[in-house]
């Protein structure tokens, strides 16, 4: 009996501790996020897990009223009966609903056509519906249809289009619908722009854009209008109408036009400024008309007015006739020879061998004709040339622009670079100078690619690292920060390796400099690694001086670890700042 | 009492072992601040005794057994000859009704109808042949067949047959496997990445736009991954989607691409800006959040330049007062400029004392800017940003006088009252060329006079102004030394005027004939 009970009693101590183990390994078990062992890995420190914990879900993660309804839509047996199930869901959806169901792209794409079904129907839906609203939604979301059905409106209900934007401002775009408003009427558009000038200028960026085309439809349309809105305008956007008003006039027609501006002192600077189709062939027809400031200010910036297509009917205009000097006469027909040499190169090599041109000129000219000459004419063209001296500098461009397409085409831009193997081979391969399209293969390495560039950069020849380094200080500030350090460093502890003239110590600030404005910490820690010289201290002293720009109290905490020497020579530094 | 030992001990056992499990998932912190801020998912509702949860669930399950019983319903009341009467673009919904509904023939009949109208729409076309192909797809194809619109029918047999259309477009027609590769990334996506390796090279541009075309993904990061596993770029909208659906992994995977090397550059810098975009427009709360656990450095200094976008949209006052707390002059000018563009109109002497503290700021506030020294002297590393200026300009129309005071009286010693006029000066000759005319005329006895002339001559020259820009040019000692360059350009357009004036000029007889033979030299 005893013997039983005490079997018994060690029993259930046994089972009690065993029982005791589960309920740990439980715990440990629950404690592991997906149910696997995670007890290999550094436990969490308690910041990570209240971070952790103070990241929620998204509020558009897909709630499980949708992820249900969806799953019973792909549960049915056909994909007619999935169609017809997800046509009357979105029929069972308000607006609003609708809404948060595109918003949250709660529909998901899974191996079907109900995705492409439900956002058809549940665009066309909101758009019957609540036309604003979905236009609101659709130009934030940058979706197709958004931009059309607000033109529409611009040209059929400005009113309302303009009340939208009170709801919803967005200044470019009501500034890009303005010139459809303007075109439809001139009247609303004057008027919106008088009402919300202060609010309008100044402008940035792309409104800049759409308000001068917006000014530009409107002296199109109305210029009566477009010329009492001077008055109301900042005298810079004046002139911008001015211009606009020139234009337009000239388009509608361009003798008179060119008339008008030509009773005015500033008639030539409009008729510049203006933009008119065919404006140069146009004003060529009128060379007889114009007034002699005219013409010298054609003749003194003749790229002004050419272009690839006008250029070759400037080689046949009787100079003379028109009073222009030998000078100006060589200015325009360089320009056109030059405009013209792709377009029309018969036309221009005839121009330069007829030309009064120095031998300096012909080569400059000859080497543009040739020089973008295609294989076809290039051998046609060789043969017009009859002088000899001619013909050796057209053979020397041709072999000249062979060379540089040889060169571009080589190296990096015909290799496929993928790892930092592939990068040292073809910077080894390549003879010359390490030009931008090496730099350009690096440009977005990181991680893995960009420690094994710095460990490869460290192992190649000096000779190498310098033509490296020659082109980091051509094209280095497009290049992973951490690869420039690398370099620079190099740099620095070889400085016979720079060549003479090269200016190192700004290359060192301008790198500490930038790379805080990314990342402080890191530039701040390889200023520190740096050997003791000038170069250290300056770039320690505009690190310090452009990080306390952004962050003043971390900048001063920086200044303040630094060896005594260093921190009081930055300190003054930062001081005579003041 | 008799038990069965072992397996009363198992069941004891396990109990232990399940009570631990589940003690630790119910108290476990982290699962709790998930779900009590989570929108929730399927998963996050099988907590057991959670009756708002369960009654949710139940919720859901009669939410999709009311669409299902309403899908029942939901019937086409049209035919054939009803349906070729409306316009499908404007009645999208009634015709993909019908087109669940009808048969093989009726589709076709419609489409032979469709194929033939002047304006045609893909959604319709894709529509047709979606239907189409899914009752009868060798009809489909062999219809389309050596027509222009045979990719449709390939595109949309793949949708219902994947592995078919893939391997009879491989067989008896290559030339459609790019259709049918666009369909697989389309809609079959996780297929398609799983088995990249074996579609050729030649179609897996079409695969991959496929891929991308929808942002509706249910996994969005396992994209992106794949993406940048197959070196095939950045997808803006899909990691917009991810941003949307799960904004820290967005957010780590732009702070991993920053402390991989990778900065804020490229695509990493299309991710950031992307990012802050997006969480400005969907997670606003977020973003602030945001900013706290960032570390210092560019991303951060977005993060908190949006999230100060979104304050002077909702609580102007706050944003003015954050924007007057801040210390770093860099970001503190844009900050106050902003807040100052936005009261011009609405509290002008609020405005004015923002700009009065930019003005205190010396020029790396005036003029937003950051500079590098040495001893080879001083280059500017990275130019304006523009807000201040903005904001100049916006003052300047409402009282040019003052903010120029602000310029004279605030700024400083005389080289950043220099930079200061400078700056003001440019705003105002822009707003009113004739007004700033005048009032730099009358300022004779204003030491910083040089610096007011500057912006002048720049706009008057910028409007080929040359009597004026000469006058200026010799009314200040400063600018002489233009009189000559200023001159010929004149006389390149108009000679006799540039000569007349020359001659009339108030300049030493020395100077005038240097000119003189300098148009001389240069005539014509």
């Amino acid at each position: 009996m005893n013997a039983d009970r005490q079997k018994s009693f060690a029993w259930w101590m046994g089972m009690g501790a065993v029982a005791i183990a589960m309920v740990l390994l439980g715990w440990n078990l629950g404690d592991s996020r997906d149910g696997g062992s995670e007890s290999d890995e550094p436990q969490e420190s308690d910041a990570k897990i209240a971070a952790r914990m103070d990241r929620p879900f998204g509020k558009f993660r897909t709630p499980s009223h949708a992820l249900t309804r969806v799953a019973a839509i792909r549960g049915l047996s056909s994909p007619a009966e999935q169609m017809r199930a997800t046509i009357a869901l979105v029929e069972s959806l308000s607006i609003d609903e609708i809404r948060d169901w595109l918003e949250g792209r709660w529909f998901d794409n899974a191996g079907d056509y109900n995705l492409s079904l439900f956002n058809k129907l549940a665009k066309q839906r909101w758009r019957n519906e609540d036309l604003m609203g979905f236009v609101a939604w659709a130009m934030k979301n940058g979706e197709a249809g958004a931009g059309e059905i607000s033109s529409k409106l611009a040209k059929e209900d400005p009113g309302k289009l303009f009340s939208f934007f009170e709801e919803h401002p967005d200044r470019a775009l009501e500034l890009r619908f303005l010139r459809d408003v303007a075109a439809a009427h001139p009247e609303v558009a004057v008027a919106r722009i008088r009402e919300r000038l202060t609010g309008i200028l100044p402008l940035e960026g792309s409104e800049e854009y759409y308000f001068r085309v917006a000014l530009g439809e409107l002296a199109q349309t109305n210029p009566d209008l477009a010329a009492q809105l001077m008055e109301d305008l900042p005298s810079d956007w004046a002139r911008r109408v001015e211009i606009e008003l020139a234009g337009a006039s000239l388009d509608r027609s361009f003798s008179e036009g060119l008339r008008l501006l030509m009773a005015r002192s500033d008639g030539w600077e409009l008729f510049a400024s203006a933009s008119v189709p065919d404006k140069a062939k146009k004003i060529l027809a009128e060379l007889e008309t114009l007034p002699a400031n005219w013409l010298r200010s054609m003749a003194a910036n003749p790229w002004n007015l050419m272009d690839s297509n006008s250029a070759a009917d400037w080689l046949t205009v009787d100079f003379d006739r028109y009073g222009f000097s030998a000078k100006e006469k060589k200015r325009i027909l360089e320009s056109a020879i030059q405009g013209a040499a792709r377009s029309s190169p018969r036309e221009a090599l005839q121009a330069v061998t007829q030309g009064d041109f120095s031998k300096e000129e012909r080569q400059r000219l000859l080497a543009a004709i040739f020089g973008r000459s295609s294989d076809e004419n290039r051998a046609e063209l060789l043969t017009m040339l009859e002088d000899g001296e001619d013909r050796s500098m057209a053979e020397e461009a041709l072999r000249q622009s062979a060379a540089l397409r040889q060169s571009a085409n080589a190296g990096a831009e015909s290799a496929e670079i993928k790892t930092a193997d592939d990068w040292f081979e073809s910077i080894s391969n390549e003879e010359g100078n390490l030009g931008w399209s090496f730099a350009s293969k690096i440009s977005n390495w990181s991680g893995e690619e960009l420690d094994a560039l710095r460990a490869g950069f460290s192992k190649l020849p000096g000779e190498t690292k310098e033509k490296v380094g020659r082109m980091m200080m051509e094209y280095g500030e497009n290049l992973p920060k951490e690869f420039q350090a690398e370099v620079i460093s190099y740099q620095l502890a070889t400085p016979e390796s720079v060549e003479e003239g090269g200016s190192l110590d700004m290359e060192v600030s301008r790198l500490a400099v930038q790379w805080s404005q990314e990342d402080p910490t890191s530039a701040s820690q390889w200023v520190n690694s740096l050997p003791a010289g000038a170069e250290k201290l300056w770039a320690q002293k505009n690190l310090a001086r452009d990080w306390a720009l952004y962050d003043p109290d971390a900048a001063n905490q920086w200044v303040r670890s630094l060896p005594a020497d260093a921190k009081s020579q930055v300190e003054a530094f930062l001081k005579s700042d003041d | 009492m008799k038990f069965n030992s072992p397996l009363l001990a198992l069941t004891v056992w396990l109990v232990a072992l399940v009570a631990g499990f589940a003690g630790k998932r119910w108290l476990d912190p982290s699962e709790e601040g998930r779900s009590s801020e989570s929108g929730g998912t399927l998963s996050d509702h099988r907590r057991i005794g959670d009756d708002e949860e369960v009654a949710a669930e139940k919720g859901d399950e009669v939410l999709a057994t009311k669409l299902l019983d309403s899908a029942k319903l939901t019937r086409s009341t049209d035919d054939l000859e009803t349906i070729l009467q409306i316009d499908p673009v404007a009645e999208y919904g009634r015709l993909a009704l019908w087109m669940v509904d009808a048969t093989e023939p009726e589709i076709s009949a419609y489409w032979q109808d469709y194929r033939r109208r002047e304006s045609r729409s893909n959604d319709i076309t894709d529509l047709i042949f979606i239907n189409w192909t899914r009752l009868d797809p060798q009809s489909a194809i062999s219809t389309a067949a050596g027509s222009d619109d045979e990719h449709y029918a390939w595109w949309a047999w793949a949708c219902h047959e994947p592995q078919k259309a893939w391997a009879a477009a491989k067989s008896s027609n290559p030339d459609r496997m790019n259709n049918v590769a666009w369909a697989l990334g389309e809609f079959h996506g996780e297929w398609l990445m799983a088995h990249f390796e074996e579609i050729p090279e030649e179609n897996r541009g079409m695969a991959l736009r496929g891929l991308t075309k929808w942002d509706d993904v249910a996994d969005p990061g396992a994209i992106l991954d794949f993406l940048e596993e197959t070196d095939s770029g950045f997808n803006p909208a899909i990691f917009k989607a991810l941003v949307i659906k799960d904004p820290w992994a967005a957010y780590d995977r732009v702070v991993n691409a920053g402390e991989n090397g990778g900065g804020l550059e490229g695509m990493g810098r299309n991710s950031a800006n992307l990012l802050i975009q997006s969480l400005a427009e969907v997670h606003p709360d977020l973003l602030e959040r945001m900013v706290e656990l960032t570390p210092p450095g560019a991303l951060r200094r977005r993060m908190e330049a949006q999230a100060f976008e979104g304050l002077l949209e909702s609580d102007l006052e706050r944003a003015a007062n954050q924007a007057l707390e801040t210390q770093g002059v860099g970001i503190a000018a844009g900050m106050l400029a902003k807040v100052g563009s936005k009261l011009v109109n609405s509290d002008p002497e609020r405005a004015f004392e923002m700009a009065e503290k930019i003005f205190g700021m010396g020029p790396d506030g005036i003029l937003q800017r950051s500079v590098i020294e040495s001893e080879n002297g001083k280059r500017i590393q990275s130019g304006s940003r523009g807000e201040v200026r903005s904001m100049i300009q916006a003052l300047v129309s409402v009282n040019p006088d003052r903010v120029m005071s602000l310029a004279v009286g605030n700024a400083g010693d005389s080289v950043v009252q220099t930079e200061a006029i400078r700056s003001v000066g440019t705003a105002w000759a822009q707003e009113d060329l004739a007004g700033y005319s005048e009032w730099v005329a009358s300022q004779d006895e204003f030491p910083q006079r040089s610096a007011a002339v500057g912006p002048l001559i720049d706009q008057l020259e910028g409007l080929k102004m040359y009597p004026e820009v000469l006058a200026w040019c010799a009314s200040d000692p400063r600018y002489e030394n233009r009189i000559g360059s200023r001159l010929q350009r004149w006389a390149e357009i108009e000679p006799e005027f540039a000569r007349s004036w020359l001659d009339a000029a108030d300049l030493p007889e020395e100077k005038r004939n240097e000119f003189l033979q300098q148009l001389d030299s240069n005539e014509r």
